[in-house]
């Protein structure tokens, strides 16, 4: 059972995503790299960078700063993060109140970092791929690392 | 002049629908006997195999254009809808295009955009869960069918504005005629997915106002391409999309956070040609400081607008009663009023930059919400 956050939950997650084709095919491919910060509640932080290409991600890699080689990150305390990927989880997907969009509107508790404004724009663009990404999430057994 | 055809009118006073050439054509053809000309044109882009860059994603518009007539000239000298790159008569008729340069239309990223507008579809009808729609309390209902009134009335217009002005542009661009198709497309498929949502939960439409209307009027109307386009695209769909962002805090069950979240990413690629295509048109235009100084004037005046659009009550109460979860909730919902204002502002003033129409310090849009 992969851990989160690691290396290995997020490649998990892609794979399930992969076999997943058809309806990432039907959401319209994805050009972006997408940075993943994740605070450690001060115990330091982790940086994953997460390569969409066409209808799923092509490549995952652990990063010690993902904002140099992403077109956004999305940042946010291990606390945040773990919630999410809980309550998608829980219910199948998320609720209301646990959408990656719902979670970043206010910059808390997660928090949208873009070099400029187009590349911000993405994640509006691809807004509904990346949510699938991680409800993808739902079927993936998770061991979640005490904050 | 032999025979005429057995299906000959008698239209044109020779007792012929068919012109001499015609006649003397089909004549030779009942010999037996082919023109064939077309086979001996010339055939500069013959030979051409646009290769799959990415054979997952298909054969796409970028694949084509880096095989053969993929750069646009700045300035084709004819009006024509012939294809760009292909061989056509001297004789063609003038289409009567006005935007014939480039910078009038373009932006870099209108190619990629079309291929991602076609893929990225969706149906108001099939896609959107209609039946998780549930009985909400009053309040909520009318609160949600003012805005979806709203956004009914205010959608269509970024149909109908590239409409007006497609025909007006050269085919040699067809790029950017192809993605505002897409956009028109968008913008019905909006407005039929919230006149749906208005009727199909117990509500209806509700109230349009007046001072809207005059702000669609200015788009429609403006003069140029460039100055409707940075109302629309940049200013008009750049708010749009705050408030199609902020759509999980409007919506109160699965139906309609589906319809905000497919509507903001449509949304988001209008805004993105809108920036991009400004940034060329100042980046590329031949009197670049006078056109930078029309476009502040223009700017200032449009911003002028926007605090009034944001302190309608029509527009802020029932967004704060569904983002406060009803009128008890108001001063909840207030508060992300007074964020999506931050964020539309500085999100506004972000792609201006980006295009190199620094507003920043000069902008009428208040820092802040004045409540």
């Amino acid at each position: 059972m992969p851990k989160f956050p690691s290396l290995d939950w997020f490649q998990a997650i892609s794979q399930k995503a992969n076999k997943d084709k058809e309806r990432f095919k039907l959401l319209g491919y994805v050009d972006a790299n997408v940075g993943i910060k994740i605070r450690g509640n001060g115990a330091g932080s982790k940086g994953y960078l997460l390569q969409f290409a066409d209808y799923g991600v092509t490549d995952v890699k652990e990063v010690d700063d993902p904002a140099p080689v992403s077109d956004f990150v999305i940042e946010g305390s291990l606390d945040a993060w773990s919630e999410m990927i809980e309550n998608i989880q829980r219910n199948g997907e998320p609720d209301l109140e646990h959408t990656l969009n719902r979670l970043t509107m206010a910059g808390v508790p997660l928090k949208l970092i873009a070099g400029d404004q187009m590349q911000e724009d993405l994640f509006y663009r691809f807004n509904q791929s990346f949510q699938a990404f991680f409800n993808e999430a739902a079927s993936v057994p998770t061991e979640f690392v005490a904050s | 002049m032999t025979q005429a055809s057995p299906a000959a009118g008698t239209t044109n006073g020779t007792g012929t629908v068919f012109t001499p050439d015609q006649l003397q054509y089909v004549d030779e053809l009942k010999k037996g006997r082919f023109d064939l000309q077309w086979l001996k044109d010339p055939k500069p882009n013959w030979g051409i195999r646009a290769q799959m860059r990415n054979p997952n994603r298909g054969l796409t518009l970028q694949d084509i254009n880096n095989a053969y007539a993929g750069e646009p000239e700045d300035a084709p000298k004819d009006r024509t809808m012939a294809p760009r790159g292909s061989v056509y008569d001297e004789d063609v008729p003038d289409m009567g295009y006005q935007y014939n340069q480039k910078y009038q239309v373009w932006a870099d990223n209108v190619v990629a955009l079309y291929e991602e507008a076609c893929a990225r579809q969706w149906s108001a009808t099939r896609d959107i869960p209609w039946d998780e729609l549930k009985p909400l309390p009053d309040e909520l209902e009318r609160a949600q069918c003012q805005i979806a009134t709203l956004l009914t009335e205010v959608e269509m217009i970024a149909s109908d504005f590239p409409a007006k002005w497609l025909w007006q542009m050269n085919q040699h661009f067809h790029e950017v005629k192809m993605f505002l198709c897409t956009q028109a497309m968008d913008e019905a498929r909006h407005l039929e997915v919230f006149r749906k949502r208005a009727l199909a939960n117990g509500g209806g439409l509700m109230r349009c106002l007046a001072g809207t209307e005059v702000f669609l009027r200015t788009i429609l109307h403006a003069p140029t391409y460039i100055q409707g386009s940075f109302l629309m695209h940049v200013l008009g769909e750049g708010l749009v999309l705050d408030i199609f962002r902020g759509g999980e805090f409007l919506a109160k069950n699965k139906t309609e956070k589906e319809i905000y979240r497919l509507c903001m990413q449509d949304e988001a690629r209008h805004v993105s040609y809108g920036t991009m295509h400004l940034k060329y048109f100042l980046e590329h235009h031949p009197e670049r400081d006078k056109a930078l100084a029309e476009m502040h004037m223009l700017a200032e005046a449009a911003e002028l607008g926007i605090p009034g659009f944001l302190t309608n009550p029509y527009i802020i109460e029932p967004l704060a009663v569904l983002m406060g979860n009803g009128v008890k909730g108001m001063d909840k919902g207030m508060e992300a009023i007074r964020l999506v204002w931050v964020r539309m502002r500085e999100e506004y003033l972000n792609r201006c930059a980006l295009a190199g129409f620094d507003r920043r310090s000069v902008t009428k849009v208040p820092e802040q919400a004045p409540f």
